[in-house]
């Protein structure tokens, strides 16, 4: 069921309507029969992946907990939890390692040893990366003590199913998600209106700018040995655009939908364009990834016993500043070649993952020959010139892992790297070839206006502005143009594909 | 003032003022098709046979020269983008008002495994449809998975007529429209006729587009042609209605280019109509007596018909139904 479907704003209507009608401890109830009707929408046979995650996750909860009420010996305890633990972990990732990479596997092993494997064709069950590390994430919290398992195996199988969020996330955490799943809510007109003004936000910038922007990026990355070298840095430059407005804008649609029934989800994104750095990019570009990555991969390994005599290693041979560095560089290149592997089964998506991974672990290495530097150079890291130049640095770097993102495969982003650098040319913007690439000068103006808009309300955003506050604070008539303005400019200015065109992070 | 009711009727009112803005965008906007001709059509004046089908039907059959060979009463609603879920609709709807005596489904075999474009015409012809419970099943069926704003609000296909919006008014509310004519249908390139046959005027020095059309591919054939295909068929014995298929010819020059393909499909669609019981007419394959298929009688290589060849082909095709007609009496 499409978000931009006829049929999901009936869905959602029917949902929300009789969520506010029904006896409120019913609530939860009703959302987890909309949940599965949802699901189930996109083929009966995915829900029974759904049900095998969430009976095996709940099992595997409770089990856990069972331990820990049994006042068995410690060690004794500990072994079954960490028994329990890892089937439960390798039930559910190795059904989806299975899914998504038996036939990246079956590629590979047949290109090394000339074998000739056939490739399956199993179904991709929708959103399974995100209900799967979700599932997985309150597994370990549960087995860290972090919280305390569900007896409820329905209300258990509402938080993994919770239907704005299932098919893209954000990736929820069971102490945050779960309490405000089971609570009961009252209609709130000034949550609606928030809501309402959050999906239309939303639709714009997939509809109007995304869309849009998809056009040139699959136009020259599927036919990159046509293009010059400026053309393939205008389809670098319009895929940021593409994935930023795609994925942020999926993501302001769910978490209005799931405002609309009074569940406040998860930020995934916080202007990442204005990051200063790649670390700082991760804190702000699918923030529940990332956090995910960090409280699940990135401590448990590099406070783990392994990693401290690495650590001890290190420092004996590299010296004490540096030394201490190398275990977080060797955890953050797990933790992004994990990324990488996370966003699919391809070696350019691994390529993808540890290009951040490097650029991370080198930076923490160079940071005292950093620092140096701006001294040296007396430039004064509190100037806004220099975040600018910081902001701009980081753009670039995120655009060349872009790259490895888009291209068809690991070669062929390297060969456009290639052709930026080598066939670079101003002339395209002066013969017309901007006009090949499947846009008119009125859709770049589109796009150059849109962009423009997100751009400064992001920066009111980053200086502190609470837009929606503040726009509810504005005379009635400017509120009403506003809205107008977004409900009738989005059919009006929106890029209609001829094919349906979902979200991209939809398909993971 | 502040209250809850307030606040509720003046996003009431919001609302309101919004549905009253899309209906007049939608009113000044959408262009005036064939699918509102069509559609009205079928549903006053009773048929013994309908011409369900794409734009290759709509340019190869005349009713007027087929009823003058067969002595039967037939309408063509052949339309551009019209595939086989709108074509089942139309027939459930014709069911509805006028039950005809014979269905005759003109298959283009690209149409089978192409997807259908989201475009403004995937939803022109249910857009035409008068509410009813048939309605309510295409509905369901196909437009509620589409994009809402092909649905509710295609204005990006129209930007390029907000020129127009005057003349578009003045058409909509013009006795022409109200009347469901097709004069306002026709311009220098072509005449639409009452019974909906597109007269493609000849211009022996048009441009007869790209050699590389959309070829039918069998591992590309798309479920929901053959479900509704499936659908068709079982509504056409439920109602006591002939179903006959039939298949146009393409010029000479694009079946010799791509022979394999043409017969491919030939062998493919023989085979499911002889699984149906359903008669097939592939004209690629049949005597055509003298209906010359030189590329200069056809708009384009897809196969398209200029005016009078459609007329030729019609009076072949009107042989053809005849001759099935009194074999089977």
């Amino acid at each position: 069921m499409s978000l931009i479907s006829m049929e999901f704003l009936l869905f959602v209507l029917v949902a929300a309507v009789g969520y506010y009608l029904i006896p409120k401890k019913y609530q939860w109830l009703w959302l987890l029969v909309f949940s599965y009707i949802y699901y189930a929408s996109s083929g009966v046979k995915l829900l029974l992946f759904l049900v095998y995650t969430t009976g095996t996750t709940y099992a595997a909860g409770r089990l856990l907990e069972k331990v820990e009420q049994k006042e068995l010996p410690k060690k004794e305890a500990k072994a079954a939890k960490r028994r329990i633990l890892t089937l439960g972990l390798l039930l559910n990732f190795g059904m989806l390692a299975v899914l998504k990479y038996t036939n990246f596997a079956v590629a590979n092993v047949n290109a090394i040893f000339h074998t000739s494997f056939s490739f399956q064709k199993w179904m991709l069950p929708l959103g399974i990366s995100f209900y799967t590390f979700q599932s997985m994430g309150y597994l370990l919290d549960v087995y860290w003590g972090k919280c305390k398992a569900e007896k409820n195996p329905l209300r258990f199988a509402l938080f993994v199913s919770f239907f704005p969020q299932i098919l893209q996330g954000p990736i929820g955490r069971f102490d945050r998600l779960a309490v405000q799943l089971y609570q009961e809510h009252r209609f709130d007109l000034q949550r609606m209106q928030y809501a309402l003004q959050l999906i239309l936000w939303g639709f714009f910038k997939k509809l109007v700018l995304a869309d849009r922007a998809a056009v040139v990026v699959n136009q020259v990355f599927l036919n990159y040995t046509q293009y010059s070298g400026v053309l393939n840095l205008v389809a670098v430059l319009m895929y940021s655009v593409q994935l930023y407005m795609d994925f942020s804008g999926g993501m302001d649609v769910v978490m209005g939908v799931a405002s609309l029934f009074g569940i406040e989800l998860d930020q995934n994104f916080k202007r990442p364009y204005f990051a200063v750095s790649i670390t700082d990019f991760w804190h702000r570009w699918h923030i529940t990834l990332g956090t995910w990555m960090k409280d699940y991969v990135f401590y448990p390994v590099s406070l783990s016993k392994w990693m401290g005599r690495i650590g001890k290693w290190s420092k004996k041979v590299f010296g004490k500043k540096t030394g201490r560095v190398i275990p977080i560089c060797i955890a953050n290149l797990i933790v992004f070649l994990l990324v990488g592997v996370w966003h699919g089964a391809a070696w350019k998506f691994i390529a993808y993952g540890l290009y951040h991974g490097l650029i991370i672990s080198v930076s923490s290495l160079l940071a005292p020959v950093y620092r140096k530097g701006l001294e040296i150079f007396s430039i004064n890291q509190k100037s806004g010139g220099w975040k600018v130049v910081q902001i701009l640095r980081t753009f670039v770097l995120i655009n060349i892992s872009w790259y490895f993102d888009m291209a068809v495969s690991l070669s062929a982003a390297f060969t456009m790297m290639k052709t930026t650098v080598t066939g670079f040319s101003l002339s395209a913007f002066q013969d017309g070839s901007l006009l090949t690439l499947g846009l008119d000068w009125l859709d770049y103006l589109i796009l150059l206006v849109g962009c423009l808009v997100v751009f400064f309300i992001s920066f009111r955003q980053e200086r502190g502005v609470k837009i929606r506050e503040s726009l509810a604070e504005k005379p009635l008539l400017f509120r009403w143009a506003v809205y107008g303005m977004l409900l009738f400019g989005i059919p009006m200015f929106g890029y209609v594909m001829t094919t349906t065109g979902g979200f991209i992070y939809a398909q993971f | 003032m502040h209250s809850f009711k307030w606040k509720a009727v003046r996003a009431a009112g919001f609302v309101v003022i919004c549905c009253l803005l899309t209906g007049l965008l939608n009113f000044a906007l959408q262009q005036y098709n064939i699918a509102r001709v069509n559609v009205h059509r079928i549903g006053t004046t009773q048929y013994d046979d309908i011409f369900i089908g794409t734009s290759h039907g709509l340019s190869a059959i005349n009713p007027e020269i087929i009823d003058q060979i067969t002595g039967r009463k037939s309408t063509n609603i052949c339309m551009p983008d019209e595939h086989l879920i709108d074509s089942y609709f139309l027939v459930k709807e014709a069911c509805r008002k006028k039950k005809p005596k014979r269905i005759i489904y003109e298959l283009d075999p690209s149409y089978w495994s192409t997807v259908q474009n989201h475009g403004s015409n995937s939803v022109y012809i249910y857009k035409e449809f008068p509410m009813s419970l048939v309605k309510l099943e295409y509905f369901w069926a196909k437009v509620k998975e589409m994009d809402i704003r092909v649905t509710l609000a295609p204005w990006f296909y129209y930007r390029n007529q907000a020129g127009n919006i005057e003349e578009t008014v003045r058409m909509k509310l013009s006795s022409a429209y109200q009347n469901y004519e097709v004069g306002p249908l026709n311009n220098g390139l072509q005449d639409y006729t009452e019974e909906g046959y597109m007269y493609q005027i000849t211009d022996p020095n048009g441009d007869k587009g790209s050699q590389n059309i959309v070829l039918w591919n069998q591992q590309q054939i798309q479920d929901v042609e053959k479900e509704y295909f499936r659908k068709l068929t079982e509504l056409c014995r439920e109602e006591e209605i002939e179903l006959v298929v039939i298949t146009t010819p393409v010029p000479q020059e694009t079946l010799d280019l791509y022979r394999d393909v043409f017969e491919e499909a030939h062998r493919y669609y023989t085979e499911l109509m002889e699984a149906y019981d359903v008669p097939y007419y592939d004209f690629n394959y049949l005597p055509l007596d003298d209906f010359d298929r030189g590329i200069r009688n056809y708009l384009d290589y897809e196969g398209h018909m200029y005016g009078e060849s459609g007329n030729q082909f019609s009076r072949v095709l009107g042989t053809y139904l005849k001759e099935m007609y009194e074999k089977k009496r």
